[in-house]
């Protein structure tokens, strides 16, 4: 079972995770061992390289064949340019996202506020908000922070034109309704692509049961913000 | 005597299914606080609080509220404590010929959850109003209230949790996957306010068990702690810290992922809600209950699953229990509402003989 950084710190220690799997590990040993024998084996002979860059020379120079996507890695993780041994080498944008789920408050705003931004002048519904957890956090954040995270290296070109122009119209328009919708709606997959049976983080499905007609009966009717009618 | 299917599908020969259980979904589960003892309590969403023989599913008792019973447990082995949707939090007499049902006050929204404290005396209960009550029995009154961050969806209590054993802990889980942690000593404030390591709504926490029970003190993991699920088939073990506890340093817990199946098509895994953990006290290994209708042991120390996952029920797991002497596993196969109001099977509680080879830990590997 990998190990996460603890619950208790706001400073917990960046986990080891490999970039192109999305895997955790113990420790960076441990990582690199990984992505040597998943990622930097050669599909033709089987053999372990120590980096990508390494793989991709010897499929070149030995199978003659150009290496198009990384062996076992997950859609949008798989370019063949990106050369990560343990965690270096990981793209900005992969190691921001990783600080602002692992403690870095202000991280976690700006990347909500780029991530909202950006999807807010696509979309209209900030659903790039759901990857980072709780959704009552980076509501409040991303729309105070929004101006500034245009300075931000965005992680698609599209959005660092998007953000200053969509974000006023989008975010406060949205504001409002956010929390509810975004909650429920949204979070169709977790950050990993697994799909939940339930993703409402707001209410429990016991709040939601006692919502029903049949349980409500005088002076114990069940808001949605739990409190009695 | 048992009924013939119990509970059909996920039964193994041997299981006991309750005679009568409940119409409606069951929240709790628990069986009574004495060795020897085999007596069930079931709460449910039928506004029953009810008791039965686990050994053979007769039921005893039962005991009609004005709204659905959210939690019950044991206060006495003739007494139960009941949190209910309509704010009240009672004491529930089996002593005598009728059942009698003593207010002791109410919270201002439902109550989710109610324990009892043995070395203080008194009953705690959390509710959807975001507070946590302290109540006195004997006086039928509240003691001590305190303000949570929000909403209580799990709460357990951490007997000799805090201060080397001086005194019992209080988990809370509230909305927004915030822990706080309450010395029984001194409720004015939370001893603990924090995140859990878990990225998703917490739904269930269980405290492991102390050190009187023989050798697995603490979830074998050597410090007190609690056990949290989630929403998304995901636990994790998290440790009481060293302000509270006395400890000299923090033990590190860690989470794990269960209750995740195959849909089936190219659809990929589905994680359920873990709706329910259980330690057993002979061994401090634990059971988790989830919406896929499982249930499966853990060692935590060895941090290891013991055995294979249960055959599944025919729908979610929402409450587990053991029997003090550990010998029994009560399991309430009732749909928990994980995917709104459907169409589910009938409501019923099965409980199974464990094997001590069931429940037994595993011995720690040299190497990791």
């Amino acid at each position: 079972m990998g190990r996460k950084g603890r619950g208790g710190s706001a400073k917990a220690k960046l986990p080891s995770i490999c970039f192109y799997c999305m895997r955790e590990f113990q420790d960076e040993t441990t990582l690199v061992a990984h992505q040597q024998a998943r990622h930097f084996r050669c599909v033709e002979c089987n053999r372990k390289l120590r980096t990508l860059s390494a793989m991709r020379h010897h499929l070149d120079g030995v199978h003659k064949v150009q290496l198009k996507r990384v062996p076992n890695a997950k859609e949008g993780h798989d370019d063949p340019n990106i050369n990560c041994v343990g965690m270096d080498g990981a793209p900005a944008w992969f190691m921001h996202q990783l600080m602002a789920e692992h403690g870095d408050p202000a991280a976690k705003e700006a990347l909500a506020a780029v991530a909202g931004a950006g999807a807010a002048a696509a979309a209209g519904v900030p659903v790039g908000v759901a990857v980072v957890d709780p959704v009552a956090a980076a509501v409040p954040g991303a729309a105070g922070a929004a101006p500034g995270a245009a300075a931000l290296a965005p992680p698609g070109p599209g959005a660092a034109a998007a953000a200053p122009g969509g974000a006023p119209a989008g975010l406060p328009g949205a504001h409002g309704g956010m929390p509810v919708e975004v909650a429920t709606a949204a979070a169709v997959a977790g950050p990993s692509g697994i799909r939940f049976v339930f993703t409402d983080e707001a209410m429990s499905p016991e709040e939601k049961r006692a919502m029903l007609p049949r349980y409500a009966k005088a002076g114990i009717a069940v808001r949605r913000d739990g409190l009695t009618a | 005597m048992a009924a013939a299917s119990a509970a059909g599908a996920g039964s193994r020969p041997g299981d006991v299914a309750l005679a009568h259980p409940p119409k409606d979904g069951v929240t709790a589960v628990a069986f009574a606080p004495k060795d020897g003892s085999d007596g069930l309590l079931v709460s449910s969403w039928d506004s029953t609080l009810s008791l039965h023989t686990g050994s053979t599913g007769a039921r005893l008792v039962s005991h009609a509220h004005a709204a659905p019973v959210l939690d019950c447990c044991w206060q006495t082995h003739t007494a139960a404590l009941t949190a209910s949707l309509d704010r009240g939090v009672r004491v529930v007499d089996f002593g005598s010929a009728t059942s009698t049902a003593t207010v002791l006050g109410y919270h201002g929204a439902g109550v989710r959850c109610v324990r009892w404290s043995q070395s203080h005396s008194c009953a705690v209960s959390a509710g959807w109003d975001g507070t946590v009550r302290v109540w006195d029995p004997r006086a039928s009154k509240q003691v001590a209230e305190l303000g949570l961050p929000s909403k209580a969806f799990g709460m357990d209590v951490c007997v000799d949790g805090v201060s080397s054993g001086a005194a019992d802990a209080v988990v809370v889980a509230c909305e927004g996957r915030r822990l706080v942690t309450l010395d029984l000593r001194d409720t004015s404030s939370a001893a603990e306010d924090r995140e859990a390591a878990l990225k998703h709504q917490l739904r269930c926490v269980a405290a492991m068990p102390g050190k009187p029970a023989g050798a697995a003190a603490w979830g074998n993991s050597g410090a007190p702690g609690v056990a949290i699920g989630s929403i998304e088939g995901r636990v994790s073990l998290e440790h009481l810290s060293p302000a509270v506890t006395g400890a000299a340093s923090a033990t590190p817990g860690f989470a794990f992922k269960c209750h995740r199946r195959d849909a089936g098509g190219d659809a990929g895994p589905v994680a359920h809600p873990v709706n329910a953990i259980a330690f057993n006290r002979r061994h401090g290994t634990f059971a988790t209950g989830g919406g896929d209708g499982t249930v499966v042991l853990w060692d935590g120390g060895a941090k290891k699953r013991l055995g294979k996952p249960s055959a599944a029920f025919p729908t979610s797991v929402s409450a587990l229990a053991f029997s003090h002497d550990s010998s029994l596993l009560a399991v309430a196969v009732s749909y928990a509402f994980e995917a709104g109001d459907i169409e589910h099977p009938p409501d019923a509680v099965v409980v199974r003989r464990l094997d001590d080879a069931d429940i037994r830990p595993r011995a720690k590997k040299a190497s990791a």
